[in-house]
This record gives C-alpha cells, sequence and structure tokens, in this order.
C-alpha cells in the first residue's frame, strides 16, 4: 500500500511518467500490492526514491563496465590524485578535492582502482546520489568523503538494513558464505545490488542472477564444507526520504 | 656484524639483530652466514626462540640457497601455510609429512600458534605479513577452536585500531570463534579510559541491546549491561556470523527465545535446542511461537526471571495458557 500524505494512492494516480515495464513502474506496483505501507509526505518524495534506485542500478551497470578490479583489503589501490590510501586499507579524499570529481574517477579511470566489494556498493551508493542531486550539493554534503567497506555509512547516507516483508530493485542484498575457507575470508559473502531483473551486481562477480552467485561463492568454500552460500533476507537502501530534503 | 650465529642464546641471534639493526641487516648477515658456512646458518634459523617474523621475512633467501629441507619440522611447515596464503592460487602444495598424519595435525596448531604469538610483535611490517597474521588467527580460531588465543587476537584488534591499521578479517576471525563468553574480552574494554579502545569496544558489542555506540561517557554503565545480558542469555545465544563485511551495525549472536523460554541451552552453532523435548515443551512452544517476536522477547524474558526465583512457581506458570497469562499481565499481575 502507498499512501502519500496520509492519504492511500492507486498506481493509476501516480505512474504517468513510469513507462510499463519500466523499473519505476514495476517498484510502483510492488508497493501498492504489498501488506505493508509505504508513507510519503509528498509524490516527489516518492519519485525522488524511485529516480535514486534507477540511479543505483545504472552506477552498478557503469561500475561493472569501469576496469576497476577486486583486491582484499591488503592490497586495495586508488588514484592518488584523488585519494589518500589510508592504514585502514580505506581511500581518503584529498584536500582540494571535490567529492564529485573523485567519485567520478572511479568509473572513468577504473584501472586505477581494486577494491573489495563492500567498498564497490558504497561506491555504487554514492554515484547514484550524485546523479540524483545537484554537484554543488552532492560536494557539500558529503566534503571529507572516506570509503571503507560498510564502516560509515549509517552516518553520511543514513544507510539501514533490516529484515524485509518486500524487495525492490536498488535494494542492497548480501550472499553469505558461512563454510567459507579461512585462506580467503574476502569471500565470507557477496555485497549486491539488485538489478530489478532477477539478476544482482557484485564486483567482482559482475551481474548475475542468484544461482550464479551462490556457484562462485562456494567455490571458495573450506575443503569438505557442509553449507552452501545463500541469499540473506534482509535489504538494505540508504534514507530516501532525508536525502530528497537536498533535491 | 661478524659475529658467529650459535643456538645458545635466550633471545635467537637473527631476532636480536633484526630487533637492533634492522630489517636489510637481517637479510645482509644471515646470507653472509650461509655463504661461510650453509649449516649454521641453518642452525640459526632452526633456533627454539626464533621469531616467526624473522623466518618470514627471510623467505626469498631460504628459497634461493634451496635450504628447505633442512628447516625444522615447525619452520618447514609455517613456510608451506605462508607460501600457501599468499600464492592466491586454490589448491594447496602437499604438505610435508615427515611426521605421522596425527602427529602433524597437531603440529599444525602448534606452528600456527607460534606465528600468531610471535609474529603479532611485528604487526602492520607488511600487507603481505599482516595477511598471514589474519589467516593464522582464522585457520586457529575456525579450523582448530583454538580459543587459548583469543586474549592475544583481542590485544592485537584494539592495538591495530589504536594505529588505524586494516582490522576487518581479524575482528571476523576472532567472533568465528563462536564462545560468547570471549565477548568479555571485548567488554572489558568499554571501561577503558582509551578513547579509541573504548569506541571499537562499543562498536564490537553494539549488538546487546542498551550499549549506545554513540555514547562515549558511560563506559562502566556499559560494562554492567553487558555483564547482565551475557548473564541472562549466554545459554541461549545462537552466532549468525554477521560481520563489517555485510553491514555497519553487524549482530554477531541473536538470543533464541524459544530456548530462553523453556530454560534450555541451544547450540551456537545452530541455534537448536540441544536436548530432546518432551511433548509437554512442545505443546508450551507451539503456543509460543505463534506470537509476535515482541510478545516472545518479554515472556522469554519473564520465563528466565521466574525460574530464578522459583523453579516451582515457574513451572506452573509456563504451563498455564498463554494467553490467560498476558490477560493477567494486562491487569496487573505477573502470574
Amino acid at each position: 500500500m502507498i499512501k502519500i500524505a496520509g492519504t492511500t494512492v492507486s498506481p493509476s494516480n501516480i505512474d504517468g511518467q513510469w513507462p510499463s515495464g519500466s523499473i519505476g513502474r514495476k517498484i510502483i506496483d510492488s508497493m501498492a500490492s504489498s501488506l505493508a505501507v509505504y508513507d510519503y509526505d509528498s509524490l516527489g518524495q516518492l519519485q525522488f526514491e524511485l529516480k535514486l534506485r534507477m540511479n543505483i542500478i545504472a552506477a552498478s551497470r557503469d561500475l561493472d563496465l569501469s576496469g576497476v578490479t577486486f583486491a582484499s583489503f591488503y592490497y586495495s589501490k586508488c588514484n592518488s590524485d584523488y585519494w589518500y590510501f589510508t592504514r585502514d586499507g580505506g581511500f581518503l579524499l584529498k584536500q582540494g578535492v571535490t567529492p564529485s570529481t573523485a567519485i567520478t574517477d572511479i568509473f572513468t579511470n577504473g584501472s586505477k582502482y581494486s577494491f573489495e566489494c563492500a567498498t564497490a556498493m558504497v561506491i555504487v551508493y554514492y554515484k547514484a546520489v550524485l546523479e540524483s542531486l545537484h554537484k554543488e550539493t552532492f560536494d557539500r554534503l558529503f566534503a571529507g568523503l572516506y570509503l571503507l567497506g560498510w564502516w560509515y555509512r549509517d552516518e553520511d547516507l543514513g544507510f539501514s538494513s533490516y529484515k524485509r516483508r518486500d524487495y525492490f530493485p536498488g535494494d542492497y542484498r548480501y550472499f553469505k558464505n558461512p563454510d567459507v575457507n579461512p585462506r580467503t575470508p574476502e569471500w565470507q559473502g557477496e555485497n549486491v545490488i539488485d538489478m530489478g531483473d532477477g539478476t544482482y551486481y557484485g564486483h567482482p562477480i559482475g551481474i548475475k542472477t542468484a544461482d550464479q552467485m551462490v556457484g562462485f561463492l562456494n567455490e571458495h568454500r573450506k575443503p569438505w564444507a557442509r553449507w552452501s552460500a545463500y541469499l540473506l533476507d534482509m535489504a538494505g537502501h540508504p534514507d530516501f526520504k532525508y536525502l530528497s530534503r537536498y533535491e | 656484524m661478524t659475529a658467529p650465529i650459535g643456538t645458545q642464546e635466550r633471545i635467537a641471534f637473527l631476532d636480536q639483530v633484526r630487533l637492533e639493526e634492522g630489517i636489510d641487516k637481517l637479510k645482509k648477515v644471515f646470507k653472509e652466514s650461509a655463504d661461510h658456512n650453509k649449516e649454521a646458518a641453518v642452525n640459526s634459523l632452526n633456533h627454539e626462540n626464533l621469531q616467526f617474523t624473522s623466518l618470514f621475512l627471510l623467505r626469498d633467501e631460504i628459497k634461493k640457497l634451496a635450504i628447505l629441507e633442512q628447516l625444522s619440522e615447525r619452520n618447514r611447515i609455517s613456510m608451506e601455510i605462508v607460501e600457501d596464503i599468499l600464492s592466491r592460487e586454490k589448491e594447496s602444495p602437499t604438505a610435508s609429512c615427515r611426521l605421522s598424519i596425527c602427529d602433524h595435525i597437531q603440529m599444525v596448531q602448534a606452528v600456527l600458534r607460534w606465528m600468531l604469538e610471535t609474529g603479532s610483535k611485528d604487526d602492520g611490517l607488511s600487507a603481505e605479513f599482516t595477511q598471514v597474521l589474519d589467516t593464522t588467527a582464522s585457520l586457529l580460531t575456525t579450523v582448530f577452536r583454538d580459543e587459548t588465543v583469543l586474549p592475544l587476537i583481542a590485544d592485537l584488534i584494539f592495538t591495530r585500531s589504536e594505529k588505524e591499521f586494516f582490522n576487518d578479517y581479524l575482528i571476523r576471525a576472532f567472533f568465528e570463534a563462536r564462545e560468547p563468553y570471549t565477548l568479555d574480552l571485548i567488554a572489558n574494554r568499554l571501561r577503558s579510559p582509551q578513547v579509541k579502545e573504548a569506541n571499537l569496544a562499543r562498536r564490537l558489542l553494539g549488538f546487546v541491546p542498551g550499549i549506545d555506540v554513540h555514547k562515549d561517557t558511560e563506559g562502566e554503565l556499559h560494562y554492567r549491561i553487558f555483564q547482565a545480558w551475557l548473564e541472562e542469555n549466554s545459554p541461549f545465544l545462537h552466532y549468525r556470523g554477521e560481520s563489517f563485511q555485510e553491514t555497519s551495525k553487524p549482530v554477531p549472536y541473536d538470543v533464541v527465545l524459544r530456548g530462553k523460554y523453556l530454560g534450555r541451552s541451544v547450540s551456537v552453532d545452530s541455534g537448536e535446542i540441544l536436548t530432546p523435548l518432551t511433548k509437554e515443551e512442545y505443546q508450551i512452544l507451539e503456543e509460543f511461537e505463534n506470537e509476535d517476536e515482541a510478545v516472545k522477547d518479554s515472556f522469554a524474558t519473564q520465563s528466565e526471571v521466574m525460574r530464578y526465583q522459583s523453579f516451582d512457581d515457574w513451572k506452573t506458570w509456563v504451563r498455564r495458557p498463554l494467553k490467560e497469562r498476558q490477560n493477567a499481565q494486562k491487569l496487573g499481575g505477573s502470574r
């Protein structure tokens, strides 16, 4: 069920700009038919969430094609023109560099970057937010940008993840690998974006089905492993309503 | 330095050179020694008190000299483990088998412990060295379930945090031990006057209700909250394995409410109640499982409290229909 300013609305009232078969229309239809209530202060707030979700999917595709490579935290690397590589394996924005420039560089100079799957998710979310807000607003909101997996994401993106009734395109999901080989802790799981068409984007696995993701992770289990990798029933996303205030 | 390399010192000669004169000098001295007398160089490596760091730093020289076979079992196994960790290849090289397989397994654990215990003194030496230490810790906690190394791993986690070194995989290795009582090794740090130490302790234990990650002035209170929570819930904790790779607020353990409600310990691995249930207990649980999580949490906690107060009263209480007890609760009574 979708409620806007306290009033229940039907998809036909709001789906004009989202063509039939589009991801936006799919999200609206799923929300409307759900038993959960999706509550918005205004139509604009809902439209911002839809736009940001579309941009999350687009940023996932772009990062997949950017030439970035995979490395565990030990061997991560970044373009030193824009970032400091910190001792804890993070990328810290250099003074005098705007966040928008540095984030965009990851997508245009991908070969200069190597990182783990969690950092890839964070980069996708920043790029999507950059595409959803004015550049100047983005630079103001994310001054002092610091990329290190999930460690600080509940603060600046308002990121949260929890068990959900519904899943939507653009959600963050996680494939867990409980029997991972201790030699390769980086494959303890795979952070992914729900692409909305039955596939998921994860770094460096690429855009794959759930079965393919599980198959890949199972290849990195310890000898005589008992448990298969699996998709967790939780999902996450940035705080759409908070970010919509800056549109 | 031209002193003969012997094996009688308390601190191994190679460690002494490294600690007093640095890594380059260590390599130079070892090479000169090997050129002059290969056997003496091998003996210096096989010194009982040698620290893992020196062996790690000399691995290229050892390869060049082709003396792997002359190394002690400890050193040879250790070299094989390092090669395996850093190879990035999936297939492990064949383990050396001079020992019987049963002795070999025990020797591997002892060597891993030696690598971690002596190597941790030089944590941060290089990315490769960090990777070797982390993997060593993980093998000990996950494969060997070796709890004796957990205090050392906890120390290492907090030392790294102080130095702002990479910590994620080591934190995971600690939690993968799956021993709730070892959380106390972290909880002690909630009271630390060192800001970074207390901050990380709150972050790691932030899943415990009542511990506020952002409140940095209530260390003693947080510690007491943790102790009360652990005392109340430790037999009912299930390891979920959530880590910082998947969320900024991992919940490594959750409380199995059905176990807490019946007062039956659960498996930390599976969350299943460990002992067989009676027919009556199944019936009690069936009613309980139909409630929502908040109600189950409330009744499980109440059940635990009553069991401690009077086991006989509790037995009567838990057998009464749950709805009846809910109504009594609404009217202000607990029975």
